[in-house]
């Protein structure tokens, strides 16, 4: 059993590309916990995805062991998710340390990531330490970095080390911080068992793997155990910790410790981030406070491209699911597009995420609609229905009032372009809250703003907006209620479901014409005129015409080279192949997807 | 029965527009080209054959002598039918009265002139060499030299080409006397010279072509031409055999470098690559087997271009185009209409 006063449970905290998961690889190679050939850059990492995107979406944990003096001090770093739309996940990784890294870039300063990650440690009351990164750029400006820490946080920084990951520059100062300043965990190893769950992924052979932080109790194989929030109980095949390259059996894990339970379980829904283990036979009598179910917040449609492939869609669909309990899916039918799946995800990152994952990793061709959310709406009946499809819409007259769920944005801008992103933020119906100068160079906005525009291409145009120079945050704040109106488009007379989606009146119009004008460039000629319309009701908003087919010849074929003809005629039928009959016009797949970005 | 064509991949200059396989500045390998070609026709078996076709290129380029060259090779070893169609491709410029002759008297009967306009504006804008007056002047020693049969290309859908600048140009191919005339508009190709100038280049629209063609077609049928294939037109049926076997699925053995033939069931291509045809190497290329399910996507896209159309077989699709004005019943055949050429690829590929 492990000497408690000698472990550091600890995470990093840092806004996007700040440097969390190159510090990590130093913290692993320098404790010597993965020997220098076997690194691999940002080996926590390790979806290709993430290595990719510089992000980190799912939480690891690794285990360092940290000589000094004599002492073997074990070091649990316990690795978050670095978005806002994990901010549910983070908290738990967070709930499981008691110290927290905080990494910012000695040239960017504070980012609206870094701010909402430090109020969430302080929230769980960790020791937050701050560490000056990427002292090696010319444009580092490390005291400056240190006061905006000190003045906007309000915590001691003046002795933060400042140190490179990237060229490894003064490490040991921030192993010799955890060593000194992260507390030790307490808890009492012979108190009833309560356990966190702060991660879980699934392997084939041995179930589902739960990572868990031991608050209290002992652990270990041959337990029964019970997860207190769905009620299931297992028998404990395995526990241990967690090494880089995967997981060292271990006889038993008690409280301050961190590592994995395998128990042969096979459906991972029953394992929920944040729930409580305990021992069947000696149960605690409550829980570890803060578990919640988290829901999707954005739904959008997933169909195959060729329909033949629904079955891969749906197994490629259920292996994500294995290890990400937060992805929901089920089954839903478009006239237009076919069979497919109504997904749900945690925000719009986790939705690219899952598509992109879809058709790199499972090799899918995927046609989407529209992202929206979650409506409320009371009808004149008094019933209250939650709509995530907008083709659940109840018609106009059984509607008495709409709600749509507003969050609470902040985003950080360099003051110049503070105009031009209050500007956009109006735009997209946000509700000016306040503002604070961070220094001279800086501001941050704070804005109540419906969840539906954010998801429609807000990201982009922030960017683009900013140079990139905008950070942005959000969370969850409320329903409220909202004029809002389901957009139907149709094509030759003939409603596309698929294309219909909920958007506020006052934004109805200009997406409608935009939609219409995007829609006549992807549609390619029919044999008759196609009325492009958009529709609110029954009543017509825009109209573009995609206009007849007149031509369609190409030369001869010359000197009996019948062969390049006949391949060019066939590929214009393979192509003719992939489209979507729509009633009586044959629509590409492209055309579903250019009404999904529209500026 | 069996025809043979052969290629000549040479040419003065190359034109704006065309993407064919042709090279320039070859003329030291005429002869050499004429001797191989010669010696390629006795690679096959001695076979029937009733119908020759020099394209290129510019296969008038290699003159008098090294067609006969050629064609002497060839009728040694076919048996070239007594009233075989023999054709040459012409470039205006590039012909004399005194070589017609010779060539006439070689056995050549039919002549294809590449006029594509009586505009010297739009001749120089498609980078051609030669002038409206040479486009006469050929026709005229063709004749003298004993030609009856005598085609002419034109071409729509030329840059600053108008309908006023068309019609000049039919009145002079009308009163050239000519038997046959081919039609094609311009299309841009890729890695053409034109392709590369797109942007700028004064190109009709898409309407505007449509009618282009539409009143060419109109008033060379007013002429007593037949319209016979999309791009093809002919009077007192001189049809051109030899390009009818391509639309009608019949078997051609082609000769020289990139020529490509249809024998034995299987569709090939020489390499095209002038050199190693030269030393004698014999590279057959892109070889397809034309099996049943073949064939009949090639009876669709080649059978619908002629107005003697294919053999209607019941179908929807094929009812659905008849239904619309796209196509047309005629005894047992069903053929495109004005209307279904203007479409017709989308036509063939949907049917295929």
């Amino acid at each position: 059993m492990a000497d408690k006063s000698l472990i550091r449970n600890f995470c990093i905290i840092a806004h996007i590309d700040h440097g969390k998961s190159t510090l990590a690889d130093r913290l692993l190679e320098l404790t010597g916990t993965i020997a220098e050939r076997d690194m691999e850059e940002q080996l926590l990492d390790n979806m290709e995805l993430e290595r990719e995107r510089g992000i980190t979406i799912k939480a690891r944990a690794v285990r360092l062991i940290y000589k000094r003096d004599g002492k073997e001090y074990i070091f649990n770093l316990i690795d978050t998710p670095g978005h806002v739309d994990f901010g549910y996940e983070v908290s738990r990784s967070l709930a499981a340390c008691e110290g927290a890294l905080l990494v910012v870039d000695a040239a960017q300063g504070i980012e609206a990531q870094t701010l909402a990650n430090t109020y969430l440690a302080l929230d769980h009351d960790l020791e937050i330490l701050p560490v000056i990164n990427k002292i090696d750029l010319p444009a580092a400006r490390p005291e400056v970095v240190i006061n905006e820490i000190e003045n906007i946080i309000g915590i001691e920084a003046e002795d933060a080390p400042r140190i490179s990951a990237k060229q490894g520059t003064n490490i040991e100062a921030v192993l010799d911080l955890i060593a000194d300043k992260v507390p030790a965990p307490t808890g009492d190893d012979d108190a009833p068992l309560k356990a966190l769950i702060f991660d879980s992924y699934y392997d084939s052979y041995k179930g589902a793997i739960v990572y868990v932080r031991v608050m209290d109790g002992t652990l270990k194989a041959g337990d029964t155990i019970r997860f207190m929030a769905t009620n299931k109980q297992f028998e404990v095949v395995e526990v241990g910790y967690l090494s880089p390259n995967g997981m060292t059996p271990s006889k038993s894990i008690s409280a301050g410790e961190v590592g994995y339970i395998t128990a042969s379980i096979k459906t991972v829904s029953d394992i929920n981030v944040g729930d409580t283990v305990t021992r069947a036979d000696n149960p605690a009598p409550e829980p570890l406070p803060g578990y919640k179910k988290v829901n999707p917040m954005v739904y959008c449609g997933i169909y195959p491209a060729d329909g033949a492939k629904y079955g891969d869609l749906r197994d490629s669909l259920e292996k994500l699911k294995l290890n990400d309990a937060s992805l929901t899916f089920e089954p839903e039918t478009s006239i237009a597009l076919g069979f497919g799946f109504r997904c749900g995800f945690l925000g719009l990152l986790h939705m690219e995420i899952i598509q992109e994952r879809l058709e790199r990793e499972y090799n899918l061709d995927l046609v989407t609609t529209a992202p929206g959310v979650i409506y409320k709406i009371t009808k004149t009946s008094g019933e209250v229905v939650y709509i995530d499809n907008p083709t659940n819409m109840p018609h106009p007259s059984e509607i008495e009032k709409m709600e749509e769920p507003f969050v609470e944005a902040d985003i950080m801008v360099p003051t110049e372009f503070v105009g031009s992103i209050m500007e956009l933020c109006q735009d997209r119906r946000g509700v000016y809250k306040g503002m604070q100068y961070i220094d001279e160079g800086r501001a941050s906005l704070h804005y109540d703003m419906p969840l539906n525009e954010i998801i429609y291409d807000f990201f982009d145009a922030l960017k683009s907006r900013t140079k990139g120079y905008a950070s942005f945050d959000y969370e969850m704040k409320e329903y409220v209620e909202s004029k809002l109106v389901k957009l139907d488009i149709l094509l030759n007379g003939d409603m596309v479901d698929a294309l219909s989606f909920i958007v506020h009146e006052s934004k109805a119009y200009p997406r409608a014409r935009r939609i219409a004008e995007k829609l006549k460039e992807a549609i390619p000629r029919q044999l008759f005129e196609v009325p492009i319309q958009a529709a609110i009701g029954g009543k017509i908003i825009a109209r573009e015409t995609v206009k007849a087919l007149r031509k369609d010849v190409l030369a001869k074929c010359y000197g009996g080279d019948i062969t390049r003809k006949k391949k060019l005629l066939e590929k214009q039928k393979e192509g003719k192949k992939r489209m979507r009959q729509v009633g009586s016009v044959e629509v590409p797949q492209e055309a579903f997807m250019s009404v999904l970005k529209l500026d | 029965m069996l025809g043979v064509y052969v290629h000549t991949p040479f040419c003065k200059k190359k034109c704006n527009y065309c993407a064919f396989y042709s090279k320039t500045g070859r003329e030291k390998d005429f002869s050499k080209y004429a001797k191989c070609v010669a010696k390629e026709a006795l690679t096959y078996e001695k076979q029937d054959i009733d119908t020759i076709y020099f394209g290129g290129g510019t296969p008038s380029l290699l003159g008098a002598e090294n067609i006969s060259q050629m064609l002497r090779g060839i009728k040694s070893a076919f048996n070239v039918c007594d009233n075989a169609e023999i054709t040459l491709e012409a470039n205006p410029k590039t012909v004399t009265e005194q070589e017609l002759c010779a060539l006439f008297s070689e056995g050549v009967n039919r002549i294809s002139f590449g006029f594509q306009s009586f505009i010297d504006e739009e001749l120089s804008a498609l980078g051609r060499i030669h002038s409206a007056k040479d486009g006469e002047d050929a026709v005229k020693m063709a004749k003298n030299a004993g030609f009856e049969n005598i085609s002419g290309d034109i071409m729509t859908a030329i840059p600053n080409q108008t309908m006023e600048s068309l019609d000049i140009t039919i009145d002079k191919m009308l009163s050239l006397g000519l038997t046959h005339i081919s039609a094609y508009s311009l299309t841009i190709e890729e890695g053409t010279p034109f392709e590369k100038s797109k942007n700028t280049l004064s190109l009709p629209d898409e309407d505007t072509e449509r009618k282009m063609y539409r009143h060419l077609a109109k008033r060379l049928k007013a002429a007593n031409f037949e319209h016979y294939e999309i791009s093809n037109f002919a009077k007192d049926s001189k049809r051109s055999r030899h390009n009818t076997k391509y639309w009608q699925n019949e078997p051609y053995i082609g000769l020289g470098a990139g020529a490509h033939s249809y024998f034995c069931g299987e569709r090939y291509q020489n390499a095209e690559d002038i050199d190693a045809y030269l030393i004698g190497k014999d590279i057959k290329c892109n070889i397809q087997k034309i099996d049943e399910a073949e064939l009949k996507k090639e009876k669709i896209m080649l059978g619908l271009r002629m107005s003697d159309g294919i053999l209607y077989e019941e179908n929807s699709k094929t009812d659905k185009y008849i239904n619309l004005g796209y196509m047309e019943r005629v005894g047992k055949n069903v053929r495109l209409t004005e209307k279904g050429i203007d479409i017709s690829d989308y036509i063939f590929s949907d049917l295929m």
